[in-house]
């Protein structure tokens, strides 16, 4: 297993060194530059602060640099944060994470139990209404959702806040900021939610729908187990095999944020940075960014696989 | 291993989508101002073309205070807030330094706790701030600022002329790497200093701890507002400042010591900026105890308002939202013009645009009012100037060019341009066809590409639109590989356009020349009166509305939603809310 894990480590290089030359070759080829937009400065204060920032240099010894200042630990200095591209992540990124593991759980949780019962009720009325709800649920566009939402419960009935992370001039601490941030996190954790619970039902129902016909599984029920019991304990944990490779290839997902979801509710996150990185041609810290998932999507593969192997006995690592 | 890289490559792909679909829109109609971190304008006060309100055709206003109709609507939620002011604003980047910051709205948080020495007024002439006083010698080369004796930072200690001094050196160091372009100062031994062939700059001198004084070496409109900025502590910004090395301040970009009439208390990146009173604020100080910026979404900036969870927010004019915030009964709606105008340029290299009359004939063929109207619902005027109508240097110019398709035919055969044998124009064995290079998305360039392209057929020229991402259209731009394109240029209070007018402007790079144009935007140089400017101004919007460097396409307006609890605000193109911080209260 460690011999595995070893050698697994050490294929990753060529793929993160084949990566970062993709990175920077299609951020560095698209047209434009940080200061190409500004129509305030002289072309002649520009090409002073090119050189400041490097930008005047062949994409080739540009790439070299950027790679010589990441084994030192440097990422570099956001230009449109006019800090080190680290802390930019650091102060953005979190708040994506936390929306993201809550809708995470919940879509996992919601799936399990729906996939599961639509999947003993094969083609029943319960399995079809499901059916059709989560797939309506999966089909509008998350910005249609999130603004009706912040229209019935934010404005018509002024349940829950219209957008952002804390109730703006407050200096909670303790249990009543997490309490604030759980008020404003309903509405964005809802449509997170329902935009990957409807594919994740049905992973589940077919997965479970598989295992169902299994031979073991009519030998339990043979035996005279409770059907509850069969179906939760002998049927479901085989059923819940490929969710540790689905949970695997989520791990970039946490990190990366919702774009238009952040956007709407003016949550925090590190999805609308991205965004506006992208516009102004913020290199360190798009280029930055795009490692870090890059590497996370990588661990993440690792992890799925090797978690794999150590809850099914079938597979071996070698 | 393979499915390892494809998925890895997904990530890389996904940030390509988006490089190529989400590129920044210029101008257009997004309500997002752009930092003018140095605004230039005259020296001294002159007869201002204060804005007065003007009707668009349709009847609706388009430039003024529309008041709220109905205050008692107020929500409780804006109205029990009786110590705090809440401003929606876009996520501020967190660079809350005058001379580093470059989004407008970390300008707006900036400015709250920074005085520059002197401000920009209503009518775009300049005021005084933290300089009380200044003088410009009879040789228009030396300037001397009079600080306020009582001004002081944040901390309490004084500011006094060597903390000017120490920033004007700061931003002509050579490792300034902020947006403030200090060339056009031409402040003597400026350049010596950045070379590191001097210690110090030779035309800086301060005379006593309130006064100093400025050399140049060029008589230069733009030096003033550049000499006149803002002020940084050499006591706190300056502790290890070293010739040639200014990293270290960048991490003071979140801990401002300012002179300001408000301080900063907390920033939650991408949620809120909370300032409090000043309590060393050397003036007057604001009657509002809290000042709290509040980051609101496109998407729902107006439910914010309509909740009364922000006092006020800048809103995309168009006739719905106008109507939508009217409809709320409880906010005053502060309409202006925008300091900025919208053109389609003419690529002036290539041959078929050389003549004016052609030119001028491509501005009679199309309906620019159409157009402006398409897009801004009576939110914008047609323009025939490149100039704000309220700066005090517009000049009205004989052609107006109203949409008339004879007439620019005329002009096209008296050009040589004749119609061939499939309906288009040719010359010299040359056929007409326009390649108009157009970003995307923007709102404008969907409503000019159908029009344009009617419009030029019945002329007789092939219009050949082709949309691609803001910054690609920039590189067309420098790199000459376009015929046609539109563009908006954001203009500062100074009237001078030699960046992109003259024959070696800095940003001409359509390649315009005329000669006339050149003299007389080197006259408008020459002196810093308004009063002597402005024949020469008049004479140059002249020149330029015959000559057309670009089709002039509108000017549109700029919108502050404001809840009728706070009164006080006195706004302009000009005149930024942040300079009645201290006149406003609440109701």
């Amino acid at each position: 297993m460690w011999q595995y894990i070893a050698r697994r480590l050490l294929q990753t290089i060529p793929t993160i060194i084949g990566v970062s030359i993709v990175i920077t070759l299609v951020f560095r080829l698209a047209p434009g530059d940080f200061l190409t937009s500004n129509m305030k400065i002289t072309d002649e204060r520009k090409a002073e602060l090119r050189e400041l920032y490097g930008l005047n240099k062949p994409i080739p010894q540009y790439y070299l640099n950027w790679v010589k200042n990441i084994a030192h630990g440097d990422l570099g200095d956001s230009m449109k944060f006019k800090s080190p591209v680290t802390t930019v992540i650091k102060t953005y990124m979190w708040n994506s994470f936390y929306l993201a593991l809550v809708a995470l759980i919940f879509s996992y949780l919601i799936a399990l139990l729906v996939g599961v019962l639509s999947a003993t009720k094969q083609y029943s009325w319960f399995d079809s209404i499901v059916t059709v709800l989560v797939l309506a649920a999966m089909s509008l566009p998350s910005f249609f959702i999130g603004l009706l939402m912040i229209k019935w419960f934010s404005i018509d009935l002024k349940w829950l806040p219209v957008g952002g992370m804390t109730t703006t001039g407050s200096n909670f601490t303790g249990i009543k900021h997490l309490l604030d941030v759980g008020k404003h996190m309903i509405l964005p954790a809802t449509v997170l939610t329902m935009l990957s619970v409807g594919s994740l039902t049905r992973y589940f129902r077919t997965s479970m729908i598989e295992v169902v016909r299994q031979d073991y599984v009519r030998t339990a029920r043979a035996k005279g187990l409770k059907e509850r019991v069969v179906i939760f304990k002998h049927a479901l944990r085989n059923a819940l095999l490929p969710v540790i490779t689905l949970l695997g290839l989520e791990l970039p997902g946490l990190f990366a944020g919702a774009i238009i979801l952040e956007k709407i509710f003016a949550w925090p996150g590190i999805g609308r940075i991205n965004l506006d990185a992208i516009g102004v041609r913020d290199y360190p810290l798009l280029m930055g960014f795009t490692m870090f998932l890059a590497i996370l999507t990588i661990i993440g593969n690792l992890l799925a696989d090797v978690f794999y192997a150590a809850a099914d006995p079938r597979i071996r690592l070698d | 291993m393979k499915k390892l890289f494809s998925s890895v490559l997904g990530v890389v792909m996904v940030s390509t989508l988006l490089l190529s679909g989400c590129g920044k829109s210029n101008d257009a109609s997004s309500a997002s101002p752009s930092a003018s971190t140095a605004p230039s304008a005259s020296t001294a006060p002159s007869a201002s073309a204060a804005p007065s309100a003007s009707a668009a055709p349709e009847g609706i206003v388009n430039q003024g205070v529309i008041e709220a109709s109905d205050p008692s609507k107020n929500p409780a939620t804006a109205t029990d807030r009786k110590d705090t002011l809440i401003i929606g604003v876009d996520a501020p980047d967190g660079v809350f330094n005058p001379i580093y910051m470059e989004s407008a709205y970390d300008q707006y948080v900036t400015y709250a706790m920074f005085n520059d020495l002197i401000q920009v007024a209503k009518d775009g002439t300049y005021a005084p701030w933290l300089a009380t006083k200044w003088d410009v010698s009879d040789d228009k080369l030396t300037y001397t600022f009079h600080l306020d004796p009582n001004a002081t930072f944040s901390d309490g200690t004084p500011l006094t002329a060597d903390d000017v001094a120490f920033t004007q050196t700061v931003l002509h160091d050579k490792s300034y790497d902020g947006p403030i372009d200090v060339a056009p100062a031409f402040l003597k031994g400026g350049d010596a200093y950045r070379e590191g062939k001097a210690t110090s700059i030779e035309g800086i001198k301060v005379i006593d701890a309130h006064t100093i004084q400025f050399t140049t070496t060029q008589i230069s409109p733009r030096a003033l507002p550049l000499l006149g900025g803002s002020v940084l502590s050499k006591a706190y910004y300056g502790k290890g400042y070293k010739q040639g090395s200014l990293g270290y301040m960048k991490e003071l970009n979140q801990k401002p010591l300012g002179n300001g009439p408000y301080a900063l208390t907390k920033y939650t990146a991408g949620q809120e900026v909370d300032l409090k009173i000043n309590d060393h604020y050397y003036a007057k100080k604001p009657s509002i105890p809290n000042l709290i910026y509040k980051v609101t979404s496109e998407d729902t900036r107006m439910q914010m308002l309509q909740t009364g969870e922000v006092d006020m927010d800048m809103v995309t004019v168009n006739k719905d939202n106008v109507d939508e915030l009217k409809g709320y009964g409880f906010l005053n709606i502060d309409i202006f013009p925008t300091n900025g105008y919208g053109y389609i340029a003419f690529n002036h290299k290539h041959d078929q645009f050389k003549d004016p009359k052609v030119r001028q004939a491509l501005a009679y063929g199309l309906n620019r009012k159409d157009i402006v109207d398409a897009v801004y619902q009576g939110y914008a005027d047609v323009i025939n100037v490149p100039q704000s109508k309220v700066s005090w240097a517009y000049a009205d110019a004989p052609n107006k060019y109203e949409f008339d398709l004879e007439k620019a035919k005329t002009l096209l055969d008296e050009a040589g341009w004749k119609v061939g044998a499939d309906g288009i124009r040719e010359k010299d064995g040359k056929k007409f066809k326009i390649n108009f290079v157009a970003s995307s998305p923007n709102p404008v360039n969907d409503a000019i590409i159908p029009i344009a392209k009617e419009n030029y057929k019945a002329l007789g020229i092939d219009f050949v639109p082709d949309q691609m991402e803001f910054n690609k259209v920039l590189e067309k731009k420098k790199s000459g590989d376009f015929d046609m394109l539109f563009m908006a240029w954001g203009l500062v209070a100074d009237p001078d356009a030699t960046d992109i007018f003259a024959t070696k402007g800095s940003q001409n790079d359509v390649g315009y020349s005329n000669p006339k144009v050149d003299e007389l935007l080197a006259k408008g140089l020459t002196e810093l009166d308004p009063e002597k400017r402005k024949p020469v101004y008049a004479d140059l919007y002249k020149e330029l509305n015959a000559d057309l460097p670009y089709i002039f396409m509108y000017q549109r307006r700029d919108m502050w939603a404001i809840n009728s609890r706070i009164q006080g605000f006195d706004l302009s193109p000009y005149k930024d809310f942040y300079l009645d911080l201290t006149n406003i209260s609440i109701k």
